[in-house]
C-alpha cells in the first residue's frame, strides 16, 4: 500500500512540475520575460536592470527556472496588468463563485443521473430506457456554450423566468448549473445504467431476491451500494472537469468565477493571471485525482495489492 | 505500476467513454424512433450523409454559392431578420448580423474553416497517435513506459487553459489551434494502437517475419499496421465531433479561430450582445454546428458497427 501511494504521489508531483515548466516556458518564449510583467510603459534603467537581476537573467536557465518556481510556490506569480493586484489572490478572490456554481452541478448531476440510471438499468429496454438515450444522444451533439445561450434565450429573454446573467440570488444559480452538468448528467447516467446492469445479474442478487427481499430494497440498498465503485471514480474526476467547465459556463453568464477571470484576462492579455489560473487548475486536477484513486485504492483491495 | 495505470486509464476512459459510449446508443436491438428516422433506406443513414454532403460541398464551392462577402459587410442591411420573418428579404435568407453581413454567407464560409481543422486535426492526430503508439506497444520497456506516460500527462492537463496562456503569449491563429487540438488529441489515439498492437505482435504471422529477417519499421508498417487500421479509422470517424466541438468552443472563448473569420463558435460568441433583439445571430451558427456534430457521430457509430463491432466496448 505504501508503495503505491508514494508512486501515486509522485506521479501527481511530476505533473504540477510539468505545468510550471510548462508555464515557465512561456514566459521565456518570446524573449524578455520583463515585457510580460511591465505594468508601466515607463521604467527606469536602474530599475529595470535591477529588475533583471532579481529574475535572474543574467544566469543559467536552470536557475531561472528555480527562482520562478520558489516565487511559484509561495503564491507570487506577479500582479495583474490591468489593476495591479496580486494575482493569485484575484484567483482567491474568485474561487467562491466557482466554487458554489460547481457544487450546484455537482448536485444536480448526482440528482438526475443516479435515479435515472437505476431505473434505466432495472427497466431495460422500455420508455425511460429510449429517453435517457435520445437526451444522451442529442446532449452529445450540443456545444454546452451554445445550450446555455439557447437557455438564455427561452427562459431568460422569453419566459423572464430568470436573470440572463450574472451572480444574485438563488434563481441566478439555475441556468448556469444546468449547463454546467447537462454535459456530464448523460455520461454519469450511462456509467451507473452499465455497472448497476453488470450487478443486478451477480448471484448474490438473486440471492437475496430468491430469499425473498422486497425488490425495492434488492435494487436500492443491495445493488446500488455495489454498483457505484466504477462511478465513484468518475464523480470524483468529475469535480476537477467542472472546474475547467466553468471557464465556458461562466462565460456565458457573466459568473465572476476563476474561469471568467481566465478569459478577461486573455482580452487584457494579462499573463500573471492566466498563469496564475493555470496553476490553480492543475493543482485541482492534481489534488482531485490523487485523492480518488487513494480512495479508490481503499475501497478495492485489488488496487492496493497489485 | 500496472495495476495503477489500470484505474487510472479506468477514470480516465470512463469520463471518454462516457462520451463515446453515449454515441453508441443507437445501437439498440429494437430500433427506436430516431433510428427508424434518420435510416431512411434499409441499411444506408440517408440523412446524416446528406447533411454532411450539403456541408462539404457547399464548404468547397462557397464563394460561387453566395454574392456576399463573409468579412465585409453592409452596415444599412444590419440586423435584418432571416427571410421568413417580418422585415426579412430574400436577398439574406438567413438574415444578417452587426456589421450587416450576410449569415448565411459566413455559416457557409464557416463551414471551410471548421472542415480544414477538423481534417488536419485528425489525420495529424492519427498518425502520431497510431505510429507511436505502434511503437510503444512493439517495443515495449523504457520507450512503452515513457510514450504512455506522456499520453497520461497530456490527458491530465486542463487543455482550454493550456490553450488561454499559449494564446496570451502567441495570439490567436488557425495554426496555433490546430497545433494544440493535436497534441491534446493524439493520446487516444495511441492508447488504442498500442493496446491492439500488444496483441498481435504476439501473433504467429508477425513472429514467423521476425524469424524471416523482417526490420522493426517493416513488421510495424507492413505487418501489424495493416490488423489495426480499421480500427483506427472507426476510431478517428468517432472523435471528428469531439474535435469540432473543441474548436468551435475555443473559437467562442477568442482563444481560437480569430476575428473577423466567420468560425462557427466566433460567430455565436459575437451574437451574444445582441441576443435579447436579434436571436438569429447566435442560433444559425449553433444550428450548424449541431447538425453536422450529429451528423458525423451518427455516421461514425454507423461505422463503428458496420466495420468494427467490438469497439462498442470500448
Amino acid at each position: 500500500m505504501l508503495k503505491y501511494v508514494l508512486r501515486r504521489l509522485a506521479y501527481s508531483l511530476i505533473l504540477v512540475v510539468l505545468a510550471s515548466v510548462f508555464i515557465f516556458a512561456l514566459t521565456r518564449a518570446r524573449g524578455d520575460p520583463r515585457y510580460m510583467y511591465l505594468e508601466d510603459a515607463y521604467i527606469t534603467q536602474e530599475r529595470w536592470d535591477a529588475w533583471g537581476r532579481e529574475m535572474g537573467l543574467d544566469k543559467p536557465i536552470v536557475v531561472q527556472y528555480l527562482i520562478w518556481a520558489s516565487k511559484a510556490a509561495r503564491g507570487n506569480f506577479g500582479e495583474s496588468q490591468v489593476n495591479r493586484r496580486d494575482a493569485w489572490g484575484l484567483v482567491g478572490e474568485r474561487l467562491p463563485a466557482t466554487l458554489q456554481l460547481s457544487g450546484v452541478a455537482y448536485v444536480l448531476v448526482v440528482l438526475v443521473s443516479v435515479p435515472l440510471g437505476v431505473m434505466a438499468a432495472v427497466k431495460r429496454g422500455t420508455v425511460v430506457d429510449l429517453i435517457g438515450r435520445t437526451f444522451a444522444l442529442l446532449g452529445q451533439a450540443t456545444p454546452t456554450f451554445w445550450l446555455g445561450l439557447m437557455m438564455i434565450l427561452l427562459f431568460a429573454v422569453y419566459l423572464g423566468w430568470f436573470p440572463t446573467s450574472g451572480r444574485g440570488g438563488l434563481a441566478s444559480y439555475v441556468l448556469p448549473g444546468i449547463t454546467l452538468a447537462s454535459g456530464s448528467i448523460a455520461a454519469s447516467l450511462r456509467l451507473i445504467r452499465t455497472s448497476m446492469l453488470e450487478v443486478l445479474d451477480s448471484e448474490y442478487i438473486k440471492f437475496a431476491r430468491a430469499k425473498g427481499v422486497s425488490s425495492n430494497l434488492v435494487i436500492w440498498k443491495h445493488a446500488l451500494r455495489n454498483s457505484l465503485l466504477v462511478p465513484l471514480t468518475y464523480f470524483g474526476l468529475l469535480f476537477a472537469a467542472f472546474m475547467t467547465g466553468t471557464v465556458v459556463v461562466e462565460t456565458i453568464f457573466a459568473w465572476p468565477g476563476v474561469g471568467r477571470l481566465a478569459i478577461e484576462a486573455v482580452f487584457n492579455n494579462d499573463f500573471p493571471v492566466v498563469s496564475a489560473v493555470v496553476i490553480f487548475f492543475v493543482l485541482v486536477y492534481a489534488v482531485t485525482s490523487l485523492m480518488v484513486d487513494l480512495l479508490y485504492a481503499v475501497a478495492d483491495p485489488r488496487i492496493r495489492y497489485g | 505500476m500496472r495495476l495503477r495505470i489500470r484505474v487510472y486509464d479506468m477514470a480516465k476512459s470512463s469520463i471518454e467513454a462516457g462520451q463515446l459510449e453515449t454515441s453508441s446508443l443507437m445501437v439498440t436491438r429494437q430500433r427506436s424512433l430516431i433510428n427508424r428516422t434518420l435510416h431512411v433506406g434499409r441499411r444506408w443513414p440517408v440523412l446524416p450523409i446528406v447533411v454532411l454532403a450539403v456541408v462539404i460541398v457547399a464548404a468547397i464551392f462557397a464563394p460561387l454559392l453566395t454574392p456576399h462577402d463573409p468579412t465585409i459587410g453592409n452596415l444599412r442591411d444590419r440586423f435584418t431578420p432571416p427571410m421568413w420573418q417580418e422585415g426579412g428579404t430574400s436577398r439574406y435568407p438567413l438574415g444578417t448580423d452587426e456589421n450587416g453581413r450576410d449569415i448565411l454567407t459566413r455559416v457557409i464560409h464557416g463551414g471551410r474553416i471548421t472542415l480544414i481543422v477538423a481534417t488536419t486535426v485528425l489525420l495529424s492526430g492519427l498518425i502520431l497517435g497510431t505510429t507511436l503508439g505502434l511503437t510503444a506497444g512493439y517495443i515495449g520497456g523504457q520507450v512503452d513506459e515513457l510514450i504512455m506516460r506522456i499520453v497520461d500527462f497530456t490527458l491530465a492537463f486542463p487543455f482550454i487553459l493550456v490553450a488561454v496562456a499559449v494564446v496570451v503569449v502567441f495570439g490567436a491563429s488557425v495554426p496555433l489551434i490546430i497545433i494544440l487540438l493535436v497534441i491534446f488529441g493524439w493520446g487516444g489515439f495511441a492508447r488504442q494502437a498500442r493496446a491492439m498492437t500488444l496483441s498481435l505482435k504476439t501473433a504467429d504471422y508477425v513472429a514467423i517475419s521476425r524469424i524471416a529477417g523482417a526490420s522493426t519499421p517493416r513488421i510495424l508498417f507492413r505487418h501489424i499496421l495493416p490488423g489495426i487500421m480499421n480500427t483506427m479509422m472507426v476510431l478517428a470517424s468517432l472523435a471528428v465531433g469531439g474535435v469540432i466541438l473543441a474548436e468551435a468552443t475555443l473559437s467562442f472563448l477568442g482563444v481560437g479561430v480569430p476575428r473577423p473569420n466567420p468560425a462557427w463558435g466566433l460567430m455565436v460568441s459575437s451574437g451574444r450582445d445582441y441576443i435579447r433583439d436579434a436571436w438569429w445571430l447566435v442560433v444559425m451558427p449553433g444550428v450548424a454546428i449541431f447538425a453536422v456534430v450529429f451528423s458525423i457521430n451518427f455516421l461514425g457509430d454507423w461505422l463503428r458497427d458496420r466495420f468494427d463491432p467490438r469497439l462498442r466496448q470500448l
